[in-house]
């Protein structure tokens, strides 16, 4: 499922295989008593379902038009794909893991998400467990007060699990699983650091994609085939990105598994993704969780790291999305942004043309806006916006 | 011997080609796109042969564009429409910086700089309002005139209609009830025209309008268009006498592929 459209590389092989293995390893793990705990936005501490001893999975679906239609029954066709779907793969049941869930948590992030949670909880009956967010969180004044509230919400989801778990959530054990997870992470970042230089033994696809595997297995598990890769990537030759290729980044509404109508697009049309600012790629990976000191509190510590991790547009921090894509622009010396919009995300959607007129004015970097949903019919419009914005940046080369 | 290039123009709604020699001579045919545009590229392209009696074999370089660009296997490089209208029309007027191209089924802005590089672009792709479907459409089915006599009959309004349904459908329905409430056929065509400019000015002005603005495509031939688009942007809009509208894409491909040549990768 992971690398679809893609000629499956070698790097992939192992975890593309243990990934076909995971629906059925959970299932008998289920039947030994594991808990399936889904979630679907990023501000949801991991850490805090492995330490209830429960297994985390990031419902981050999407490119299927079957499951975004029938989603229709319950949202409206102008709600955003993505959250359609959500609700659709748990309707007609055609996705692998959905039908392993035992609950979902939720964070209150946008307007169609939160919908989603409604019919979670009262139509298909699986307990929902939601999560506050201070959408207000990095105004100055407010901060101080967001972050209390936050980690109110966290201790309050905490004892939730743990009472769902059957067992209270030790300290010891949220520990355990930071230090688990920060390891990850830190493999994780190493993989997308490599596209920086023009002469790397792994593409940004695949880094973007070996990503996505983990919000699926097992987190221990996917630590280990994340050693594997590095073992493998260590004695890689490299591979030297053609100085004619341009190099972009993609930031936007989310890209989820299985989504990779415009990923591959670009790739078809010559274009290198070398970097994004999409929350099921990089973000996920981008900052430890700290613990200050020994006695120091981890549910603070988590607060601090999941509330402003990921600057949804969702909450009011434009300003850090508009540096922090500059940031990613000159660290990985990009030609042209990609500005991906599911068809009515209202959430990225209305920013674009902020980011567009910062990137072009501050930064004299170019951007491109894709506005796109799950199905197959704007394919060739699309293909001729990329390589208009290709030939717009790098001029006509044969 | 003359240096040839070829440029063909596979559109949603015609596929053009058009040949240019090196002092800027230009042979041109036009036919529907149809069900098969692949086999449309090659039937315009070998009409245009003929016009000039040409033989394939004279042609040194071809450049394919237009959304059937991907299927003409005939051709030796494509490029797309946005790049080949900004150069088609800097060529014909090298002090275009905005150009708007409407054509059967989208519609396009395209920003330039000074020695005629895409800065920007935007292209439509919500529905076929705004474009030259919608104006068909209209003219076949709910006022039952040919396309071209559309801009005559809006000259003669003595008002315009408000129509403000932005689906191509359902504005056919607003027509007819328009018309059933004795509005006449000129104000209507008029209110017509008016309701595409409104929709092609707001994407226009999303890239901002540097003059001198051009339109280029088959919508520009209807002079109500482009009047009320004037009004609509408040600039003056110049459309290409030298060469039919519709041309200019096919003319910055044969120039594209002048530039391969030239540039040594021609075959």
């Amino acid at each position: 499922m992971i690398g679809s459209g893609q000629p499956s590389k070698n790097i992939l092989q192992h975890l593309n295989r243990r990934l076909s293995e995971e629906p059925s390893r959970i299932s008998e793990a289920k039947q030994k008593g594991l808990k399936v705990i889904g979630y679907f936005c990023p501000y949801i501490p991991e850490e805090l379902i492995i330490a209830a001893g429960m297994l985390p999975i990031r419902l981050a679906f999407g490119g299927n038009i079957e499951p975004a239609t029938s989603g229709e029954d319950f949202l409206k066709p102008y709600n955003c794909p993505f959250a359609r779907s959500c609700l659709g793969y748990q309707l007609i049941g055609n996705n692998d893991y959905h039908h392993l869930l035992d609950a979902v948590c939720m964070a209150q992030t946008c307007e169609s998400i939160k919908l989603v949670q409604e019919y979670w909880e009262n139509h298909f009956s699986i307990p929902v467990f939601t999560l506050g967010l201070p959408h207000t969180h990095d105004a100055f004044r407010s901060r101080p007060q967001a972050l209390e509230y936050f980690k109110l919400e966290l201790e309050l989801l905490r004892k939730r699990l743990g009472h769902f778990a059957g067992r209270p959530i030790k300290n010891r054990d949220i520990r355990r699983s930071i230090s688990l997870c920060n390891q990850i992470r830190e493999k994780l970042r190493l993989l997308f650091e490599y596209p920086q230089k023009h002469s790397t033994p792994i593409e940004w696809y695949d880094s973007f994609r070996i990503t996505q595997a983990g919000f699926l297995i097992n987190r221990r598990d996917f630590l280990t085939e994340l050693r594997i890769i590095e073992r493998e990537l260590a004695g890689k030759e490299t591979v030297v990105d053609g100085d004619r290729q341009i190099r972009l980044m993609v930031i936007g509404s989310i890209i989820g598994i299985g989504d990779y109508k415009i990923l591959d697009l670009v790739k078809e049309a010559g274009g290198n993704i070398v970097a994004d600012g999409m929350c099921t790629g990089s973000l996920t990976s981008r900052k430890n969780v700290t613990i200050f000191g020994i006695m120091g509190n981890p549910i603070d510590a988590l607060a601090e790291r999941y509330l402003y991790n990921v600057p949804c547009p969702c909450m009011t921090d434009l300003d850090k999305r508009l540096n922090r894509t500059a940031q990613i622009v000159h660290a990985y010396n990009v030609d042209g942004v990609i500005y991906y919009s599911l068809r009515f995300c209202d959430t990225w959607r209305s920013e674009y043309q902020l980011m567009k007129d910062y990137l072009h004015k501050e930064i004299h970097i170019p951007s491109l806006l894709i506005e796109s949903d799950y199905s197959p019919a704007d394919i060739g419009t699309i293909r001729t916006k990329i390589e208009a914005f290709l030939e717009m940046i790098g001029g006509l080369t044969e | 011997m003359d240096t040839l290039t070829a440029g063909v123009d596979i559109g949603s709604t015609t596929a053009k080609a058009l040949i240019l020699n090196k002092h800027g001579q230009m042979w041109t045919a036009i036919i529907p796109s149809g069900p098969k545009p692949p086999l449309a590229g090659k039937q315009v392209f070998q009409l245009t042969l003929e016009k000039g009696q040409h033989l394939l074999a004279d042609i040194k370089f071809i450049i394919a564009t237009g959304y059937g660009r991907v299927s003409a296997d005939f051709a030796n490089k494509t490029v797309t429409e946005i790049a080949c209208h900004g150069c088609g029309a800097y060529f014909i007027s090298p002090t275009t910086r905005t150009i708007i191209d409407i054509g059967g089924q989208d519609a396009k802005a395209i920003s330039l700089n000074e020695q005629g590089k895409v800065i920007d672009f935007i292209i439509n792709d919500k529905c076929a309002s705004g474009t030259g479907r919608f104006l068909e459409s209209a003219a076949q089915l709910v006022l039952n005139v040919p396309l071209e006599e559309l801009g005559g009959l809006s000259a003669k309004a003595t008002d315009k209609a408000t129509i403000s349904s932005t689906c191509t459908v359902f504005a056919q329905t607003e027509m007819i009830s328009l018309l059933a409430s004795g509005v006449s056929t000129e104000n209507l065509v008029a209110g017509l025209h008016s309701s595409i400019a409104s929709r092609v000015a707001s994407m226009v002005k999303r890239i901002g309008i540097r003059p001198s603005v051009m339109m280029t495509g088959g919508v520009a031939k209807n002079a109500g268009v482009v009047a009320a688009l004037k009004q609509e942007l408040n600039v003056d809009i110049t459309v290409p006498s030298t060469l039919d509208p519709q041309f200019v894409g096919a003319l910055g491909a044969a120039l594209f592929a002048q530039d391969m040549i030239e540039k040594g990768s021609g075959s």
